[in-house]
């Protein structure tokens, strides 16, 4: 019974000894009174993720699509809302495109092992970078377009085993990406992009 | 007390290695005081002739090929040089793969039994068994793939914002 506890105490320090903290490079969504005077229109919109560290599970595109209706059908700018690849787009169509770069997954394990071997005693800094953009395609033109873009560093170090509950990967991870979604879906109602075209 | 601090992070930053001044450095001032808005396009020409047509002038460029270059270091130089506004194009131009091994300790455990007896086939014999480890490890191949763009980025400020 020792041993077992033992085990998952071991588990426990080593998956959650760490915090997840982003920087404040992206802006506030802009705060946009919504007037109602333009109609709304129908759109399509894809998610394209691209990892350059290699393996990444903290975001996918399951997680995304759902964040993302749900931001834009409260900018109350559109009636119908679906999810098209971006070969299948529709008119009026909103690409969204995640890019994770930073720290690869070769230094990432590197790093991992050396925390392990000191038993997190050393605090180890390891840096990513998220960056979303918006491209709104209309006739098959860029009408628009925004990005976002922030700095995440995750520290590992035994200490922060207090604050790794709220600030892991995972919850940080989704931090990030809700407000650059939050942003960028924001700059569609504040610059008007589809007033002029109905 | 002393912290040691092993950092996985790249400080090198190739907006900045590969900018080109524009020679417009009096219009920087006021812009200098929050971060400048990013904007991502598959049209940089647009763009830039969009925001020429609105007031804003080019501080500068930085052109370069090779990974991703996070935009967050754009936004950095942005802020130095007092731009307002951060154009960035990437054209996608191929993949590298990487590939390396981790070491994953291993251990091999055998069994042993027999019997002893005299060559004469008389008298006592004897049976023993044991085991025997092995400690080692072996090597797991992995490998992944990065993105290589061409990545241009423009730096803008409104004309007279100084």
């Amino acid at each position: 019974m020792t041993i077992i506890r033992l085990t998952f105490l071991v588990l426990f320090i080593s998956i959650t000894g760490c915090a997840t903290i982003k920087s404040d490079y992206t802006p506030l969504p802009a705060k946009v009174a919504n007037e109602n005077t333009v109609p709304p229109v129908d759109i399509s919109f894809s998610v394209e993720i691209v990892s350059e560290i290699g393996s990444f599970s903290v975001i996918d595109q399951e997680d995304l699509v759902p964040k993302i209706k749900e931001q834009l059908r409260e900018t109350g700018l559109f009636k119908k809302i679906v999810y098209a690849p971006f070969s299948k787009r529709q008119d009026k169509h909103l690409h969204f495109q995640l890019v994770v770069s930073g720290t690869k997954e070769d230094e990432a394990q590197a790093f991992g092992m050396l925390s392990g071997l000191t038993l997190m005693m050393i605090p180890i800094s390891i840096d990513y970078y998220s960056d979303m953009s918006i491209f709104i395609i209309e006739s098959n033109n860029e009408i628009f377009s925004a990005a976002a873009s922030e700095k995440i560093n995750q520290i590992l170090w035994l200490p922060f085993i207090v604050v790794s509950p709220f600030f892991n990967d995972y919850v940080t991870g989704h931090r990030v990406v809700n407000s650059q979604i939050a942003y960028l879906v924001s700059e569609i109602s504040a610059n008007n992009i589809f007033s002029s075209s109905n | 007390m002393m912290i040691v601090l092993f950092s996985g992070c790249s400080t090198s930053n190739r907006f900045e290695i590969y900018y080109g001044d524009y020679g417009e450095g009096s219009y920087i001032e006021k812009a200098s005081i929050k971060n400048p808005v990013l904007i991502e396009t598959f049209d940089m020409k647009g763009k830039v002739a969009f925001y020429e047509n609105s007031g804003y002038v080019i501080l500068g460029v930085s052109s370069f090929d090779g990974e991703w270059e996070p935009r967050t270091k754009a936004i950095d130089l942005g802020k130095k040089i007092g731009a307002s506004i951060i154009i960035t194009q990437s054209k996608h131009t191929g993949n590298i793969a990487h590939e390396y091994s981790i070491s994953v300790p291993t251990t091999t455990t055998a069994q042993h039994s027999g019997t002893i007896r005299n060559s004469y086939n008389y008298g006592n014999s004897f049976t023993y068994s044991g085991t025997t480890t092995i400690h080692g490890s072996e090597q797991i191949q992995r490998s992944y793939t990065t993105g290589q763009y061409e990545q241009e980025a423009v730096f803008m400020a409104k004309k007279g914002e100084k």
